[in-house]
């Protein structure tokens, strides 16, 4: 019974075969003469880089926004009820504040940011994250020019509550703008794979 | 005149006329007839290239070429075995094929055609989709969502921006811990059905399982199967790309010393 979940090779796609007549396969050092050097980039940009500042930026901001998803949906949590129970809201708010303090207290200890299963990777760009913060702060701070910034002056926590989630996505918007340019190398078919990324991250803002 | 051999693989020899008749033609512009070279009980699949045609006419790094070059092993593997070479490798002469690697290597390339023989590479790469996994981690880890920020005042975006990278980077981590136990369960219920087993390093956070399977062509359907019902439990989670079959260029990735 055949499978439709399986790709046949031949069917046009050629990715999915570059990276393996490219990478693997017989290779006899002293004859390979047809011009690679295009190549070599290409294969460099394949190998997508795995950890780095604005993925953690990023799986933060998304743990935040499913994090309002899910408060939006159950009814006693809902905005609606924030904006009209004074009460509920404060109460939310202290219990953000403890939480907060919770994990503050495990950041110096150390003990449950995975310590001992932290790639190496993922240390360098935790000290890359200290090192570039400012920088980075700086040009989020120039990009957005969003109401929720003057609502950050504002006192009033209600409004800082409604505001906050349309702040993040339009961070995220700000992101956006910046990570063609990280890419880099995009001819021909250079640019496949990391044009096959982008799409499912624009899915993920549809929301 | 200046003319190489392009090399696709290393076949049985010798082959049979009808398989002779399918070579068809390769790389290049205009493409080049794909010939085979023998020696005793094995065969290099070649073409000619002139290196003194024009830029346009050689072999280059071109989707052109890298199809043709897919194209020739595809066709050799529906009829035989082949053991691929990788893009771009061009023998000077006739004689330099034969000698210095058809003569020279002959006994460890006929055992890479026994060790391949009747085999094929089916490739899969599952890939999480990153709001799913966030949000099944978020329910079973709630700490990591963390709850909004700390006390909202004018210093709202510099305390909340180191917060959140050090927030991400423990999600970063759980993400990892998850895929890596994933993708260990994943091989080992895989790998009985395969006579080999190739994992590649993830290339992106989100990847679960980037591996090649070395099966008997006759065991591709029951690979189907259980790939199949593996998406069925995993789909909320997680896309998957199954490709296959392929000549197994994952299992011929070795250097071939030059010469003798």
């Amino acid at each position: 019974m055949a499978t439709q979940l399986r790709k046949a090779p031949g069917s046009g796609d050629l990715y999915s075969v570059m990276e393996l007549i490219l990478d693997r396969g017989l290779v006899i050092d002293a004859y390979v003469r047809v011009s690679l050097v295009g190549i070599e980039l290409l294969t460099i940009d394949l190998r997508v880089v795995v950890a780095s500042v604005d993925t953690f930026i990023r799986y933060a901001e998304a743990m935040e926004r499913l994090g309002w998803h899910e408060r939006e949906r159950s009814p006693s949590a809902g905005l609606p009820d924030m904006l009209g129970d004074g009460m509920t809201s404060h109460a939310v708010n202290r219990g953000s504040q403890r939480l907060a303090g919770a994990i503050s207290g495990d950041r110096s200890s150390n003990g449950r940011s995975g310590g001992g299963r932290s790639t190496s990777a993922m240390e360098v760009a935790g000290k890359a994250a200290k090192e570039g913060l400012s920088r980075l702060k700086d040009s989020f701070t120039e990009d957005s020019s969003d109401p929720g910034d003057d609502v950050q002056d504002d006192d009033d926590e209600r409004q800082e509550m409604r505001a906050a989630p349309r702040a993040a996505r339009d961070r995220n918007g700000a992101e956006n703008h910046r990570r063609p340019k990280r890419r880099g190398v995009g001819n021909d078919g250079a640019g496949v794979k990391p044009q096959q990324e982008m799409p499912r991250r624009k899915e993920v803002r549809a929301h | 005149m200046n003319n190489s051999w392009y090399l696709y693989g290393i076949v049985r020899s010798p082959l049979a006329k009808t398989r002779k008749a399918a070579l068809g033609i390769g790389v290049g512009d205009p493409p080049a007839k794909v010939k085979s070279v023998s020696h005793q009980q094995i065969a290099a699949v070649v073409s000619e290239v002139s290196s003194d045609a024009p830029p346009g006419a050689q072999v280059r790094g071109l989707r052109r070429d890298m199809t043709a070059h897919t194209s020739v092993l595809e066709r050799l593997m529906a009829h035989t075995t082949v053991l691929p070479v990788r893009f771009g490798v061009c023998i000077p002469s006739r004689h330099e094929l034969v000698e210095n690697i058809l003569r020279s290597q002959y006994d460890w390339l006929d055992q890479q055609l026994e060790r391949l023989a009747g085999a094929v590479e089916l490739t899969l790469r599952i890939t999480y989709k990153e709001d799913e996994v966030l949000r099944e981690l978020q329910q079973q880890q709630p700490v990591l969502s963390g709850a909004g920020r700390l006390s909202g005042t004018r210093r709202y975006q510099r305390v909340t921006y180191s917060d959140q990278i050090e927030r991400g980077q423990r999600i970063a981590a759980a993400v990892q811990v998850k895929r890596e136990q994933e993708s260990q369960a994943l091989v080992a219920h895989l790998r009985p059905l395969a006579r080999e087993v190739a994992v590649s390093r993830p290339p992106s956070d989100m990847t679960v399982l980037k591996a090649s399977f070395l099966v008997d062509r006759q065991s591709v359907e029951q690979m189907d199967q259980a790939i199949e019902s593996l998406y069925k439990k995993m789909k909320r989670l997680a896309d998957f790309e199954y490709v296959g079959p392929l000549p197994p260029y994952s299992f011929a990735s070795m250097r071939l010393p030059y010469g003798g």
